[in-house]
This record gives C-alpha cells, sequence and structure tokens, in this order.
C-alpha cells in the first residue's frame, strides 16, 4: 500500500491533460509510442475526440521505478471536464490522494479549474501544481505562477513547468507523485468499503465496476453488497485497469481497480455508491454519496412515428452506459409518442442527441429544454413540472418555483461591463467579485437556471471573445413570477411549442418566438395563424400568408419521370415534418426558442 | 391509342433557356435520318401493337429538316406502324426557318398541325431569350402556316421573362388572340440546370422576376386567354375547343407513346425508356443493330399511381372512379380528408368522382400532388 499512488488531473479544457496523461502512460512505459496511434489515450469516445472533452471517467495503472530505485504503482484517475458533470468529478476526486493541477501557461487559471480544484482541496487532496504550453511564445509564466500561489498558498518552487508536446518536465512530475503525494491508509483486516468511481456496460460481462477501494479487501468469489440499493452479488473477476483490464483475483485497501460480478444493469452500480462484503459488512458507507439529480427536461420524439419503439430500444441502450439519463414515455398532440428525458445539463442532453443520432441512427425531434418548476397549488398539492405543457391552469396555481444556480465567471477585467449586461438580461443577482490578479476577475451571481439553459454559455463566449469561463452548482429553489406561454397555429395549441417565462418577459418572448416561427415554417396551402397566449389572452399574432405559386410549368414526355422523382423525393423531405392540424411543421420549428434572438 | 414521339437533335443556335437535347454544329441532317429510320425499324416488337392516333417531331428544331426528310420519316412510320387515317401529325416550328413555300411542302408531307414558336411579340423578349428569329418573322410565320393550308395551329409563348411588364405581357397575349391561331403554349419561364441562363443566374448577371410578379403574371395569362374562349387544358396549354394537342394529352393521359431519336423517352404498358443523348453514341449503336437506349424504369403500382395523380391534376383531373377500378383500391376513401379540404378551400372541385384543380389549385399543382404522392414508393 505504501507504494500506491492514486491521482488525478484538474485542468480546463484544452490546457494539456490528455497529453500530460499520455505522457505519463508513455514515460512509464504503459504504452509505447507504437501503440499510441491516437494522441491522447484517454478521450476515447469518438465524440469526446471531436468536443475535445472527457465524457466518461476512465482509470489507468502505470508502473513506475523512482529515483530512490523503488517501484511505485501509480493509478491516474481521469474527470470529466464540464460542468454538467461536477458529481461524478467529485467522486473521481474521492478516490485520489492527490491531483495534479495543470494550467495553461497562455491562459492562467479558468473557472472550471477553480471549481474543481475546490473539490479537491475540499476532498482533502494533496495539489501539486503544473503550468503547461511553457513552450508557448504566448505564455506568461511569471503571471499564471502568481495566480497558482494566491489561489493554494503554494510555494513558487513548488510549481512544476512542463511542455507535454515538447517532453519537457515530465519526470518532474512524476517524481512529485511519488515523493509528495501520500499513499492511501486504510486498515485491510476491517470489512470491505469500496467507492465506485465509475461504471461501464461490457455486452458480454454485464456492469464492469471502477472502483477504490479504501478499507478491507475483495477477492473473487466473495459476496459483495451495494449500500444504495442493498443488493447482493458474486464477485465474479476482479483486477486492476492497465489499458487493459488484468485480472489479480483480488484488491485490497489502497487499490483501483474493476470488478465484474454479474450486475446486468448500470443502475445498480450508482458512482459514489460503496460496496462492502455481504457476509462481513460494513456498517456504514463511505461519505458523499448523493443521488444524481436531472437537471435539465426536453421531449425526444421519433421524426417517423413508426420509429418509436426504435427509439425506446436506443434510449435504452444508451442508458446502460450512461446511468445519469433517465427517460420515461410521454405523448404530446404535436409530436405523437416520445420520451422525456431528464439530464445533468445542456451538454448532457447535446452528447444523448448527438449519440441517439449517430450510433443508433435515430431521427428525432426535440423539443426546447426546460428545468423542473416545483408548482404549488390553491389546494396546497405541490406539483413538480419538467413538462411545460403539464403546468397546471392558471387559476390553480398559488406559486411557482424554480431552481436558482450559483454562478461563477472568471473573466479579463475589460469584458466585465459586458458580463453585467448579460447577467442582468437573465436574471441575475449579482453576489461579489474578486480580481485573481489585476487583469482577472472573478464574478458571482445567483442565476435561475432556466435563463442559463438556453445559450447563455455561447453568448458569455461571444460577448468575451471567447475569454470568460464559467462554472454553476445548484442552490436551491425560489419563488418567481413564471408564466406558461402557448403557441397556437390556426388557432390550434401546439404542446410542444409551449414554453414556461418570467411574466415580465414574456411579451416580448411571445413576439419575438411568433415573428421566429414565422420563418421556419414554410408556406402552406392556407394561411396560418400564428399566436401566443398566456392562458386565454392572445398576447402576439403574426400570420404566413398561403402559398400563391409552386408549379414547374412543362411537363411532356421526357419530363414525367424526373418530376414524379423529385416529388417522391420532396415527400420524403416532408415525412420529417410534423402535422399539426392541417399545419406541417418542420423539425427545427421546435427549437425556435433556442434560436430567436437570430 | 399511342403516340410517336421524333427527337431532331438540331438548332441552328442554343437557345440560353433550353434544356432539350440539340446540337449546332450539324448541316447534312441525312446521316441522321438514316439512323432514325434504322432505329424505328428495330422496333418490329411494337410496330403491330397498337393504332397509332399522333405523329409528333420536336426538338430541337425539327423544321431544319428538308421536308423531303420530313415525309420520307412519316412514309416509313406508315408503312411500318398501323396509322389511323385522320392521325395528328405535328411538326415543331422555329419561324426563322421556314418560308410559305417550305410550309406548303411541309403540308405536302403529310404535316396537319404546326407548333409555332413564337415565344414572344417583344423583340427584346426574343433577343434575351437568344431566339433566331424577330416579332416580324413570328406573325409571318403564322399568316405563312394559314395561307400554306394550316388549320390546326398553335403558338409558344413564354413569360415572366426579366425583360417583361405586366404590361407587354397583356400585349402579347393581346397579339396571340388576335392571331386566331387555335392553340396556345404559355410557360412561366423556368430556369433549368446545365443551361446557360443558369449559369447568368446563378452569377447574378440577370434577375429572375420576384415571386409575386410570376403568380401574378401567370394569374393574368390564364384569365386573358380564357376569357378568348381558350379552354385550360394543362398548366401551360390552352385550346379552343377540339384543337388539345392529341399527341400531349397522351402523355398527361398515360397512354403508350414511342419515342425515336436521342434523348426520346418512351411509355409502353407501365414501362418508361430513355435513348442515350449524345448523337454519335446514338449512331454508334444502331450501326451495330443495337436499340439505343439508356435506361429502362418499370414503374410499380404506387409509381404509376404517383404518375396518374401528377399528371391528372396537371390536366384535366383525376378520375377515381377509373383509378379505384384499375388499381381495385379505394382511392377515394383514402384521400378523402385531403379532398374535402382542397375543394372547401376552392382548390380543387370534386364532381361525379372527378378531382380537377381550379385556377388556385393549378397555381400549386405540385404541392398538391405532393400531397397525393404515396409512401414507400421511394
Amino acid at each position: 500500500m505504501e507504494n500506491n499512488r492514486n491521482f488525478c488531473i484538474i485542468a480546463h479544457i484544452d490546457h494539456g491533460k490528455s497529453t500530460i496523461a499520455d505522457r505519463l502512460l508513455e514515460r512509464t512505459g504503459t504504452i509505447t509510442l507504437r501503440e499510441m496511434k491516437v494522441n491522447q489515450v484517454l478521450d476515447d469516445m469518438a465524440l469526446e475526440q471531436e468536443r475535445g472533452i472527457t465524457i466518461k471517467l476512465h482509470a489507468i495503472q502505470m508502473s513506475y521505478k523512482a529515483n530512490d530505485k523503488k517501484t511505485y504503482t501509480l493509478n491516474l484517475i481521469d474527470t470529466p471536464g464540464h460542468v454538467d458533470f461536477s458529481y461524478e468529478v467529485s467522486r473521481s476526486l474521492a478516490a485520489c490522494e492527490g491531483a495534479l493541477l495543470v494550467v495553461d501557461a497562455s491562459q492562467g487559471v479558468e473557472a472550471q479549474t477553480i471549481s474543481n480544484l475546490y473539490l479537491a482541496i475540499d476532498a482533502g487532496l494533496e495539489i501539486i501544481p503544473v503550468i503547461n504550453k511553457i513552450d508557448l511564445p504566448s505564455s506568461m509564466i511569471e503571471s499564471v505562477k502568481h495566480q497558482i500561489m494566491d489561489l493554494i498558498g503554494c510555494r513558487e518552487d513548488e510549481i512544476i513547468l512542463t511542455s507535454a508536446k515538447q517532453k519537457i518536465g515530465i519526470d518532474e512530475i512524476l517524481e512529485a507523485i511519488v515523493a509528495r503525494i501520500p499513499a492511501p491508509k486504510g486498515d485491510v483486516d476491517v470489512p470491505l468499503r469500496a467507492l465506485i468511481f465509475d461504471s461501464i456496460f461490457d455486452i458480454y460481462r454485464g456492469a464492469v465496476v471502477y472502483l477504490r477501494v479504501f478499507e478491507g479487501s475483495l477477492k473473487e468469489g466473495d459476496k459483495v453488497k451495494f449500500f444504495a440499493n442493498n443488493k447482493i452479488f458474486d464477485a465474479e473477476e476482479v483486477g486492476v485497469l492497465e489499458m487493459k483490464r488484468v485480472r489479480t483475483g483480488s484488491l485490497k485497501a489502497g487499490d483501483v481497480g474493476y470488478l465484474v460480478a454479474g450486475v446486468k444493469d448500470v443502475h445498480d452500480t450508482k458512482v459514489g455508491d460503496t460496496i462492502t462484503n455481504a457476509d462481513n459488512p460494513a456498517s456504514e458507507r463511505l461519505p458523499g454519496y448523493k443521488e444524481v439529480k436531472s437537471m435539465v427536461f426536453a421531449g425526444l420524439y421519433p421524426t417517423n412515428a413508426d420509429d418509436f419503439a426504435l427509439l425506446r430500444d436506443s434510449l435504452e441502450k444508451l442508458q446502460l452506459n450512461d446511468a445519469a439519463l433517465i427517460f420515461e414515455p410521454e405523448t404530446s398532440s404535436a409530436l405523437g409518442f416520445g420520451f422525456r428525458c431528464g439530464f445533468l445539463g445542456l451538454l448532457h442532453m447535446e452528447i444523448v442527441q448527438e449519440r441517439l443520432e449517430r450510433e443508433y441512427n435515430q431521427n428525432l425531434i426535440t423539443t426546447v429544454p426546460n428545468v423542473e418548476y416545483r408548482v404549488t397549488t390553491h389546494k396546497g398539492d405541490v406539483v413538480l413540472v419538467d413538462n411545460p405543457a403539464l403546468m397546471p391552469e392558471i387559476g390553480d396555481i398559488e406559486r411557482v418555483e424554480e431552481p436558482y444556480i450559483a454562478a461563477q465567471i472568471i473573466t479579463p477585467t475589460e469584458y466585465i461591463g459586458n458580463i453585467m449586461k448579460l447577467c442582468t438580461e437573465r436574471r441575475a443577482i449579482y453576489k461579489n467579485t474578486t480580481y485573481l490578479d489585476p487583469t482577472r476577475a472573478d464574478l458571482r451571481y445567483e442565476i435561475p437556471l432556466s435563463e442559463i439553459i438556453f445559450d447563455f454559455y455561447d453568448k458569455l463566449k461571444s460577448t468575451t471573445r471567447g475569454y470568460a469561463s464559467f462554472d454553476y452548482d445548484f442552490l436551491d429553489y425560489r419563488e418567481s413570477d413564471l408564466v406558461k406561454l402557448d403557441i397556437l397555429l390556426n388557432s390550434e395549441s401546439v404542446d410542444a411549442l409551449s414554453t414556461i417565462v418570467h411574466r415580465d418577459k414574456s411579451y416580448e418572448w411571445g413576439k419575438k418566438l411568433c415573428a421566429r416561427l414565422r420563418k421556419l415554417i414554410p408556406r402552406q396551402m392556407f394561411e396560418v395563424v400564428i399566436q401566443a397566449a398566456i392562458g386565454s389572452k392572445i398576447i402576439s399574432r403574426d400570420t404566413i400568408s398561403a402559398m400563391r405559386k409552386n408549379v414547374i410549368a412543362k411537363c411532356y414526355g421526357g419530363d414525367i419521370s424526373r418530376k414524379r422523382k423529385l416529388l417522391e423525393k420532396q415527400k420524403e423531405g416532408k415525412k420529417r415534418m410534423k402535422q399539426v392540424g392541417r399545419v406541417e411543421i418542420p423539425q427545427e420549428a421546435f427549437l425556435a426558442v433556442l434560436s430567436i434572438e437570430e | 391509342m399511342a403516340g410517336i414521339y421524333l427527337h431532331i437533335p438540331f438548332c441552328e443556335r442554343k437557345c440560353i433557356y433550353c434544356d432539350f437535347y440539340s446540337e449546332t454544329n450539324h448541316k447534312d441532317h441525312s446521316v441522321f435520318v438514316k439512323f432514325l429510320l434504322k432505329e424505328i425499324e428495330l422496333y418490329s416488337d411494337y410496330h403491330n401493337l397498337e393504332e397509332i392516333q399522333t405523329i409528333y417531331f420536336g426538338g430541337g428544331t425539327p423544321s431544319l429538316l428538308h421536308p423531303l426528310q420530313i415525309s420520307e420519316i412519316i412514309n416509313a412510320i406508315q408503312k411500318l406502324f398501323k396509322v389511323n387515317q385522320q392521325a395528328e401529325i405535328t411538326l415543331e416550328v422555329n419561324p426563322g426557318t421556314v418560308d410559305l413555300q417550305k410550309l406548303k411542302e411541309y403540308k405536302n408531307s403529310g404535316i396537319n398541325r404546326l407548333s409555332i414558336g413564337v415565344q414572344s411579340f417583344n423583340d427584346d423578349d426574343l433577343k434575351f431569350l437568344s431566339r433566331i428569329h424577330s416579332v416580324a418573322d413570328g406573325l409571318r410565320c403564322i399568316s405563312d402556316a394559314k395561307e400554306a393550308g394550316f388549320e390546326n395551329i398553335g403558338i409558344d409563348l413564354i413569360y415572366s421573362l426579366p425583360t417583361q411588364t405586366i404590361e407587354s405581357l397583356l400585349y402579347n397575349l393581346q397579339i396571340a388572340i388576335d392571331a386566331k391561331v387555335n392553340h396556345i403554349s404559355a410557360y412561366s419561364l423556368i430556369v433549368e440546370e446545365g443551361t446557360q441562363l443558369h449559369q447568368l443566374v446563378k452569377n447574378k448577371s440577370i434577375l429572375m422576376v420576384d415571386e409575386a410578379i410570376e403568380t401574378q403574371m401567370m394569374d393574368i395569362t390564364i384569365d386573358g386567354l380564357k376569357s378568348a374562349g381558350f379552354d385550360h387544358y394543362e398548366i401551360s396549354n390552352f385550346a379552343k375547343p377540339g384543337y388539345e394537342s392529341k399527341h400531349n394529352s397522351n402523355y398527361w393521359n398515360h397512354s403508350n407513346y414511342l419515342g425515336f431519336g436521342p434523348s426520346a423517352h418512351s411509355f409502353w404498358k407501365n414501362k418508361r425508356w430513355w435513348n442515350i443523348d449524345t448523337i454519335f453514341s446514338y449512331y454508334s449503336r444502331l450501326e451495330n443493330n443495337l436499340l439505343p437506349i439508356s435506361e429502362t424504369e418499370n414503374l410499380n403500382t404506387e409509381q404509376l399511381i404517383n404518375e396518374k395523380f401528377m399528371l391528372g391534376l396537371r390536366s384535366r383531373g383525376v378520375d377515381f372512379k377509373l383509378l379505384n377500378e384499375e388499381f381495385n383500391h379505394d382511392y377515394k376513401l383514402q384521400f378523402e380528408n385531403l379532398i374535402h379540404k382542397l375543394t372547401s378551400n376552392q382548390l380543387a372541385s370534386y364532381e361525379n368522382g372527378h378531382l380537377r384543380l381550379t385556377k388556385s389549385g393549378i397555381m400549386i399543382a405540385d404541392e398538391i400532388s405532393r400531397m397525393f404522392i404515396l409512401r414507400n414508393s421511394v
């Protein structure tokens, strides 16, 4: 145990986490250069590579012969790099004794780095500060050094300077891991307590649990129990995580490894849960477990109604690998049969959508995402509303509460004005500003979650030329003056277009939404009247005049086949439209709210 | 009821809007006639199947052929096929290629209907369209045709031209009506891919008339010709009673026809095929006694029905009684809601099982056709 070192890397996107990880794997001989066909081994999902982010957690074990001639087992536990996944990050951190804090020499400290750093400090991790990309001409090493020293109170000589690209400073990192990060502690002779920090689904083996043993030991043949659901399974295979899973038969306190126990459903292997021995159980679980809660909801519908069963199938398969995804069937008068899905955040939603489309070939219509509202009726009932169409009638509502977040924005000082303007538009409550150094500020706000799930992040990026970084945490539910805004097409309400907005914004919102829909819905054979309404009150109106001419003049012997094929092709295209009453609505219209400013 | 189409792929000059296949550098057409006759001969399987009611010389510019060549072709067809005594035999004529004498000779060769490509009675329009003739040529051609003894005369007009105004369109229609012809084809200008016009529009050298004006022009054309006694029997075709183009009506009725010459299309009993569209491969295939067919298409039931709706809605309507009988399925029932939607909005009329588009329906015929297209047909 004294030769184990468990650590993770905290870094902002593109600050070099994956490149440093690759260098460590290469330097310790875990992987040869030749094997490293694709750079950045840790991000192995195509989507992750494309987006330059790590979505799922992974872990890898390295063997390192240090300068003290002893051989150490290093477990690098990867962490997802996006705010949607902060709970998963916290569980990965909890599995470690130390963390590399990697900061880009040309960019400095970012909001996300800070929030994850605080999580690490809270978890009692030893922090090894690393400034990466020191070879870049635009690097500002001294300034970044000061930011880091202010942030974690370290000495200048504790900061390691690296260029992972140029292979500078890699040995220093490895030596620091061995020297500074404490060996894991924990009694081998007490009942087993192991922390699940991730699980994946293997079609042959079922759920594969990635875990860190804190106390006791785990060996094949043991009966194991999961605290969250009290379910008992047989430990079929136990081992460590090198480039592949390597079966070792047992793990003991301080080790990081995997467990296969015939678990068919990843929902039984919840991140943050504790595993113990069923025959000799620990009395308490490890601290920090939380049920993951969906923050953002949206309806997912098959474009072609016949594909409903296929979509359910795909969602079920996807869920095997993504325990954070929840869904249940719902119906919409506009869109037919579909699913209301809950996501950790907007990025998580986009990932699910893209994976359904790419990996499962689903053609989807997604409704505008929303948060979950807490509605109290006059009768005193509390209803949770995750679908605006299901909002109780105005007359029955006593009050509506919505989730608020605590937001942290780190920005060069010159953009503070722009950010304040943006935040004010989003009903944000200003809390305070601290200066990280004379050129960078850390702004704190409390913002309704619903205000950031549309396009807040994009707006923030564009108003600060990409320099600001953003992070948030769920805060609480607060009462707001919220109303349901309905959209009617030729007097028929389209449930999938309903949104919940703040009353002060509802008029402008309704007007913009009608105008946007007028652009998105093509002319039809008949006039289409678009109305926005709150309850029975119409607050805005727009009209799409009927199509007046759509006919090709010529159709002789040589034109017939071509023309028929064109019509058939158009018909296929129209299958992607949804028919509401007599009106054909293209898919994009259901996300009109998202593009309302265009 | 069957027709024969002959594609004569020669032009003096290519018009900027035209996407029909033609060659501009051939002076001697006798080789072509030789191969065309050979192709007709090769169709021996079809020679005695059905009586031929219509023969149509299209192009290209068929009036570049000498009347003797035309008569040679007609004679060959009459010899090989059963041709009805009263068959409609049409020749497309470019006013820049004929005089009175030549028209008389065409008459003698057996042509009994002319389709004259006058296109416009405004010289600016003709220049824009890069036609080889003037307004005067067009008017003279019409009167020469009458003098030559033709009674069944049609003219072509194109509207929605960038050079055109509402006034000049009205003037065009007036002259056309005054010319006392009994058939007018009036087309809204189409920018076809691969034409010079397409290129000009793409690089913005030419700005097409906007949709509202185009709609208005179509409206005016339909109203103007109807009030002058023409029956609007197809999107772009107008005829005095009894003078519809029988040949073209065959296309729209899904009747059988054979097409000869490069790029010509044939349709016979649910099967469609078309010829290769370069003249030298056409020659070489026939040289080797092979049919110069480029592609064949066997239409399934859905495709057939899709075409019946598309063509019927463009012309005299869809007869549900015939359709239901032929395909043993109640299409009236299947499309009941749509039919109701169309009739209640004055886009179509429905009487005695017959659905026909009104003027406002015709204006959006493609949109309406699409609604009748059956799924699973692709």
